[in-house]
């Protein structure tokens, strides 16, 4: 959405056509409205170099494009007054000003209206951007390695959908393997990616550990982890707070030594693990400035799962949040496809701005919608001028009537079967091997291959996956998308023979020099080519790096 | 992984805005009783939004933890590893 308005602010007579499988004209698509409503961005106060800098040292470890973090860095708090154009609520202080969360990192933490998206499509209608709702996009039109536009179906009416377009943003999120609910992308837009001929990049380090909860009846509930990101700085084993046992001091969220640590204690039979309430509800009143109706949302998804919310101690086991976001995009947000972008979700780790961890919000919680913002309003103004340029130069592509026809008859493959498998078979296979933390996060040689031998026989269910519907056939693209991530997830963890960030291998325990380099995979024929890109150091040149 | 979209039919005003909010497609419409059903409760993710979103708060959300599919959260070796332990 912030992609669609850039674009119109950039140049209004540009035709901005929204494509979404939910339904963002009326605003309600994305993560947003299930997240916590929060902007973690480089505020009043903090200095933008020394953000930079604890994002490679204690986030990034070295593998950040310095560049893109910089540019974050001295724009993020720009973009954040930025949304009240777009009429986005923010929370404020009595004075107006803005009312903020101001922790011990070089980042604050802003409350913000979880319904943002609503009023950025009522703004983007005033633009004039069209919409397409309900549609499901099965496959990128490229021609001479240039992007034409994109084909699929509506998933109420199942009508075959063919757009044809100058330029093409994708920003339809990353690939959580549905392992959490809530956190439940599917990958889409990888495989949309890597089928096109783009480069993924930091695949490897798509998983990091999250805790589930565990309920008063034993059943294992993930995703409730209302907690989890403070909460990592305060896990216990019978009162002994083994966090600060594994790695002293305070923390931001997600941090892979806390998250090792639990393992590490489970695994040795010293759990329970458990987690005060009162502790993260004591921080997060401190260093949160949650907007009230996010607070709200989160209290009754917890009051439905019936979880403690005040005094309590809950005990929790080791899980995992798989983030795939690795589309390799260039600071533009261009992809290897002339005219293809990708932003937000789909493209974080791949910006490379993060680092060594899923991303973001990785270890910034609040970072997640910061750098939908921050990559949407960057993909909008390069797409809009690329497109310009496009319309002028090149006569309109239309596909030929029998290619068309057989991206329709592929499209409805799996409808058109008499009996098969159902694609949730295909998908609950792919989960056991995305959720055991001992192939996700806390890595082996040997597990992984027995987690990619799991991938294999999923790989081997696709030909026979049956839908009796659209909703199902949707169910179908997510388990093709999902096969591949978990392929790609595993066979470029191999292929990183060191441990750094939230790639922990047990085999290799220890960071190398030889893997400063992000590790770049695409398609190679029939298989896949996993190749070294050097991260060019030297071109960054900020003086804090010569002290 | 929702056992019941409970709607109350006498508040319900037909807007469908509950359809519209529903980012999973899980929220069908019921025409005969022209209200809206839980159509694909499997892959309700318990986001509550159309709760919040219905303007005459008709619906409640009353989940079904039992439907989700659970995969292990350790590998099988892992979880030998844990048992052993235990055991001393």
């Amino acid at each position: 959405m912030s992609a669609a308005l850039t674009a119109k602010e950039c140049n209004q007579d540009v035709d901005v056509l929204v494509v979404d499988k939910a339904c963002a004209s009326k605003g309600w698509a994305g993560k947003a409205a299930r997240t916590a409503g929060l902007l973690s961005f480089v505020g009043q106060g903090k200095d933008p170099e020394e953000f930079a800098r604890y994002c490679l040292k204690e986030i990034g470890f070295g593998l950040n494009d310095q560049y893109l973090l910089r540019e974050f860095a001295y724009n993020s708090r720009r973009i954040v007054e930025h949304l009240s154009n777009w009429g986005v609520e923010i929370e404020r202080n009595p004075d107006g000003s803005m009312a903020v969360g101001v922790w011990p990192f070089p980042w604050v933490t802003a409350g913000v209206d979880p319904d943002m998206c609503r009023a950025m499509a009522c703004k983007a209608k005033e633009y004039g951007v069209r919409f397409a709702d309900r549609v499901v996009i099965t496959r990128l039109l490229v021609k001479d390695n240039r992007i034409r536009g994109a084909v699929g179906f509506h998933i109420l009416t199942g009508d075959f959908q063919v757009f044809y377009a100058d330029t093409v943003i994708l920003a339809c999120g990353s690939q959580n393997f549905d392992i959490t609910p809530s956190w439940c992308s599917t990958g889409v837009s990888q495989k949309l990616a890597f089928d096109a001929g783009c480069r993924l990049r930091n695949v490897e380090f798509c998983g990091m550990g999250d805790f589930g909860r565990i309920g008063p009846d034993g059943q294992r509930y993930y995703g409730q982890h209302s907690g989890a990101h403070t909460g990592h700085d305060w896990l216990f084993v019978r009162g002994e707070n083994i966090s600060q046992k594994w790695r002293p001091g305070f923390h931001s969220s997600m941090d892979p030594y806390a998250a090792n640590a639990w393992y590490q204690e489970t695994i040795a039979g010293n759990g329970p693990v458990e987690v005060h309430m009162e502790q993260f509800n004591e921080q997060s009143g401190e260093l949160f400035h949650f907007h009230p109706k996010a607070r709200k949302r989160m209290a009754r998804v917890e009051d439905i799962a019936g979880y403690p919310r005040e005094h309590e101690w809950y005990e929790v086991f080791p899980g995992v949040i798989s983030e795939m976001s690795a589309i390799r995009v260039g600071h533009s947000m261009q992809t290897d496809v002339a005219g293809l972008f990708a932003a937000g979700d789909a493209a974080g780790a791949g910006s490379a701005r993060a680092g060594a961890v899923p991303a973001p919000p990785a270890k910034i919680h609040g970072t997640g919608l910061m750098n939908a913002l921050f990559m949407g309003s960057k993909s909008g103004e390069s797409a809009v001028l690329l497109a310009d340029v496009q319309r002028k130069t090149s006569a309109p592509y239309e596909l030929p009537e029998e290619e068309l026809d057989q991206l329709r008859t592929e499209t409805y493959a799996c409808m058109d079967r008499e009996s098969g498998i159902s694609p949730y078979d295909v998908i609950h296979r792919v989960q056991d091997a995305m959720a055991p933390c001992d192939y996700i996060f806390v890595k082996s040689g040997e597990r992984m291959r027995e987690a990619l031998d799991i991938v294999a026989q999923a790989k081997a269910m696709l030909p026979e996956m049956r839908a009796e519907n659209y909703h199902e056939l949707s169910k179908c693209v997510d388990a093709q998308a999902m096969v591949l991530c978990a392929e790609l997830f595993f066979l470029t963890s191999l292929e990183r023979k060191e441990s750094r960030g939230f790639h922990l291998r047990e085999d290799y325990p220890d960071q190398s020099d030889q893997y400063d380099c992000w590790l770049d995979v695409c398609k190679d024929g029939d298989g896949v080519s996993i190749n070294r890109e050097e991260i060019p150091d030297e071109s960054y040149d900020y003086p804090w790096q010569k002290q | 992984m929702i056992r019941e979209l409970r709607v109350d039919a006498a508040r319900c005003t037909h807007c469908r805005q509950c359809l519209d909010v529903c980012s999973t497609n899980v929220i069908g419409w019921d025409e005969g009783r022209d209200r809206p059903y839980a159509q694909f409760p499997l892959d309700c993710q318990l986001c509550c939004i159309c709760e919040d979103a219905c303007p005459a708060g008709a619906i409640t959300v009353i989940p079904n933890w039992g439907l989700k599919y659970y995969p292990d959260y350790l590998s099988k070796g892992g979880m030998e590893r844990v048992k052993r332990a235990h055991n001393g």
